[in-house]
């Protein structure tokens, strides 16, 4: 049982991270074996995740799964994180030399992932019926339907995320997002444990990936206008609508607001609980074994 | 209608006086009330309430505020915020900005008399972005705490420094962030540090040289009372900081702090027992330090829930009965009231949505019901809570207490069951695994898509007898805001999303607001010259001062 859960997984996914980061993927020096990643992966939880948070986005103007500001070949991020950065919020971390290059390794691997900041609630470990990957397939292509919006690896639609292993470069947009999508775009894939996949299923409503949250607005006069919640607060509403244009409205001025459900529709009594477990097998054996 | 014409008088007693400022003697900060156009401590006084007898500002009045000054300090680090609550005295503001940049101002103009900036050590170490709290003043003498873990005192005239003194080591996760108190001729303060392994203390200065005069120690040791709730060598890397200045009753001659989390913050496994006196509220002897009695709100916590939100004194009806009570709004979600000339625990009551607690048993031990786990543990509220270091108030005309709320906010927390997952290494972060979290911990981003589920913000008004909400002030994001209460019934306070306003302290109703383009993390205040009420305001790299407008 891996003891980081949904990064942990993302970790797996390491050598394709790599090759696909935003960044530039030659500036890494060293090659990183798993052991090295998840010792990072540890001391970035303790040491780093309180301001960086888990999706390296937590310090305004600093994304470390996207890009370094300040440095770019591992040795130097490594000198950065034990010096840490005078005059600014950055401390030093007595860190030995070896231990910041695990660090750099957990970063270097986490390039072109965005963790789900949003845990989902656990819902119990799912129907607890085990899943066949050959069946669920079948399920998927044909009486599920699931082709028509979701694509595996880039083969299919683009309406839902695509539901393949590869991480996708950041910043992939959804029908909801125009161009650019939310911050840091989104996996463009659903959590990867069997209770959430399954509760995907059923309850697609209960968490949209950023990406494909659709906003919508509806002025006092009739209007109604859709695209991406670009920033919101107590009186006003920033957005980029569906023709791609900036919109700003004050709350006064508005009948009504919030996100719109999923497109999604739940599966719960369209399909038989067996045939839930086999897509969730499905899915999950396109991630290869854990 | 007697605190107006007080109020009135003392002000137009400031009038002749100008703004020039008088030793701050130990008396004054007694009866600091007595003189609400000047803020000597903190809180503003003794008792935490941050409730002010200032009433030129009125909910009739208080749309003709306008910016009177703003004074910008040094552009802040991406994870800094400026937390100070400022000092005014006699028309003299003191401020201090992070890292450790003092100021002193004329508080009508905003123009500087002297700045003091100390270069931190680089060994400084802090969890959570370099911030400080606020200054303590005695007689002509300002006291600073550093985040390389020094106290230094500052001739309030000149900004020269009198005397420096090395607290604790910084290389070890010492840091000193909490705005220190006085208490007739000792300066009260405790170290930063819960997520470095350290064991805590409340320490007595001599504000003459800064030589200790008595410690007590947040954990204690092996044959001390208290003892018992720690297991093995555990006790000496426990935990337990301070970093929110505490209050005093005079007539009690009691101070009541209280107390960060346990070390390792999020796996106990090492660390068997109720781990006191962590996220506990002390009441000590100022005099000797020796404790009173210590009221525990979280045992043996695996949630970051440190205890230290300011313990707010008052005098209520309590079920029919006249009780010198405490109240504390808890990083936890929870709401307490507590006797605070025993310690004896009268009310528990959540103020958002808790998952960790279903009952209390009548000593006031929570029933706790969940624990981190190994696949996760969802628990309401979140790492940051529900409430933080930002103050409350409480108006003892409306008789509410106001809190600034992070509502509905879930981390999950995980760890490896054990304590060896876990290895302590001096001055790197001893703490296990950061919990997820929806919110952006430390400082708000500079958007926010974020769905209502998420998490919200909220400046909510308490009634202290039953712990039911009287009114909600929601925001869309959450809030690292203090909050003040006035005489005329307004409550300022703010938020992430920079808007600093007033509210009708009966009603919650919104009566103003003004947009100051950055994150308000500080406690508002108020303070009046020449007869005239200002109110100010912290917020990303300012302090924003607002007046009534002329005519």
């Amino acid at each position: 049982m891996r003891i980081h859960g949904t990064l942990g997984l993302f970790a797996l996914g390491v050598a394709a991270a790599v090759l696909l980061a935003a960044g530039s993927p030659r500036a890494q020096q060293h090659s990183y074996t798993q052991q090295d990643i998840d010792a990072g992966h540890a001391l970035y939880d303790a040491n780093c995740g309180r301001c960086h948070n888990n999706d390296g986005a937590g310090v305004p103007g600093v994304e470390l799964f996207k890009q370094f500001k300040r440095a770019n070949s591992d040795d130097d991020i490594a000198k950065l994180i034990q010096a840490g950065i005078p005059g600014t919020s950055m401390p030093s971390h007595q860190f030995s030399t070896a231990q910041a290059l695990t660090v750099v390794a957990y970063l270097r691997s986490m390039v072109g992932v965005t963790p789900t900041t949003t845990p989902a609630p656990p819902t119990g470990s799912g129907s607890g019926l085990v899943g066949d990957p050959a069946r669920g397939k079948t399920v998927f292509e044909g009486k599920g339907g699931c082709t028509s919006c979701h694509a595996i690896n880039g083969a299919g639609a683009t309406t839902g995320p695509d539901l393949g292993p590869a991480p996708p470069r950041a910043g992939g947009a959804g029908p909801g997002a125009a161009p650019g999508g939310g911050r840091g775009g989104g996996r463009g894939a659903p959590p990867p444990t069997a209770a959430a996949l399954e509760r995907s299923i059923l309850e697609p409503d209960a968490d949209v990936a950023v990406p494909y949250r659709v906003f919508q607005v509806v002025t006092k006069s009739g209007q109604t206008v859709r695209g991406a919640l670009l920033n919101q607060d107590t009186f006003s509403i920033q957005m980029r609508d569906q023709a791609g244009d900036l919109r700003a409205f004050q709350k006064t001025d508005l009948k009504e607001h919030g996100f719109l459900p999923s497109a999604m529709p739940s599966y719960r009594g369209r399909l038989a609980a067996q045939e839930v477990a086999d897509v969730v097998a499905y899915l999950l054996s396109l991630r290869g074994p854990r | 209608m007697k605190p107006v014409v007080l109020a009135i008088a003392v002000v137009t007693a400031a009038v002749s006086l100008g703004a020039q400022s008088r030793a701050v003697t130990s008396d004054r900060i007694l009866k600091a009330s007595a003189e609400p156009q000047n803020w000597l401590t903190y809180s503003g006084n003794y008792n935490g309430q941050r409730y002010s007898a200032l009433d030129q500002i009125t909910p009739a009045n208080v749309k003709n505020l306008e910016l009177q000054w703003v004074f910008q300090v040094r552009t802040l680090g991406a994870a800094d915020k400026f937390e100070a609550t400022p000092l005014v005295v006699d028309g003299i503001m003191y401020t201090v900005s992070p890292p450790n940049d003092v100021v002193a101002l004329d508080a009508v103009s905003g123009r500087v008399f002297w700045r003091y900036d100390y270069a931190n050590a680089p060994a400084a170490r802090v969890c959570c972005g370099r911030v400080n709290r606020g200054l303590a003043i005695l007689g002509d003498r300002l006291f600073m705490g550093t985040i390389d873990g020094k106290v230094i005192a500052l001739n309030a005239k000149t900004g020269a420094v009198e005397w420096q003194k090395q607290i604790d080591r910084p290389e070890a996760g010492f840091s000193i962030t909490v705005a220190p108190l006085v208490v007739k001729d000792k300066i009260i303060l405790g170290p930063a540090g819960g997520e470095y392994g350290i064991r805590g203390y409340i320490m007595a200065l001599d504000p003459k040289d800064g030589n200790e005069l008595w410690r007590f120690w947040t954990i204690p040791e092996p044959g001390q009372p208290g003892s018992e709730t720690w297991t093995g060598p555990a006790w000496q890397k426990g935990g337990g900081p301070i970093w929110t200045t505490g209050t005093y009753d005079p007539d009690l001659n009691l101070m009541y702090w209280g107390v960060g989390n346990p070390g390792p913050d999020w796996n106990g496994d090492g660390r068997p027992g109720d781990n006191l006196y962590t996220d506990s509220v002390v009441a000590l002897d100022p005099d000797t330090g020796k404790l009173k009695w210590h009221y525990q709100y979280t045992p043996h916590d695996e949630f970051d829930y440190d205890a230290t939100q300011v313990p707010v004194l008052a005098d209520i009806q309590f079920n029919g009965q006249p009780r010198k009570v405490l109240m504390q709004a808890n990083r936890n979600g929870v709401f307490y009231v507590i006797d605070r000339t025993n310690g004896q625990f009268l009310l528990a009551k959540p103020f958002t949505k808790v998952s960790w607690v279903d009952g209390w048993d009548a000593k006031g031990r929570p029933n706790r019901v969940q624990n981190p786990t190994q696949e996760g543990t969802l628990v309401y509220p979140n790492n940051q809570g529900a409430t933080n270091w930002y103050s409350p108030s409480f108006s003892p005309r409306t008789g509410l207490f106001y809190i600034p709320t992070w509502a509905d906010t879930f981390s999950t927390y995980r760890k490896t069951p054990g304590p060896e997952s876990v290895r302590f290494t001096e001055g790197q972060m001893y703490t296990g695994q950061f919990p997820t979290m929806a919110l952006p911990a430390m400082v708000g981003g500079t958007t926010n898509n974020r769905r209502p589920q998420d998490g919200y913000g909220l400046i909510q008004a308490v009634d202290p007898k039953t712990g039911t909400q009287r009114w909600a002030f929601r925001m869309d994001d959450v809030t690292d805001s203090g909050v003040l209460s006035t005489a005329s019934d307004l409550v300022f306070a703010g938020g992430r999303e920079g808007y600093f306003f007033a509210l009708d302290a009966k009603t919650g109703s919104l009566l103003w607001k003004s947009m100051v383009g950055g994150q308000v993390a500080s406690g508002p205040m108020t303070y009046a010259v020449n007869g005239k009420q200002y109110v100010a305001i912290s917020a990303g790299n300012n302090t924003f001062v607002y007046a009534l407008r002329q005519n």
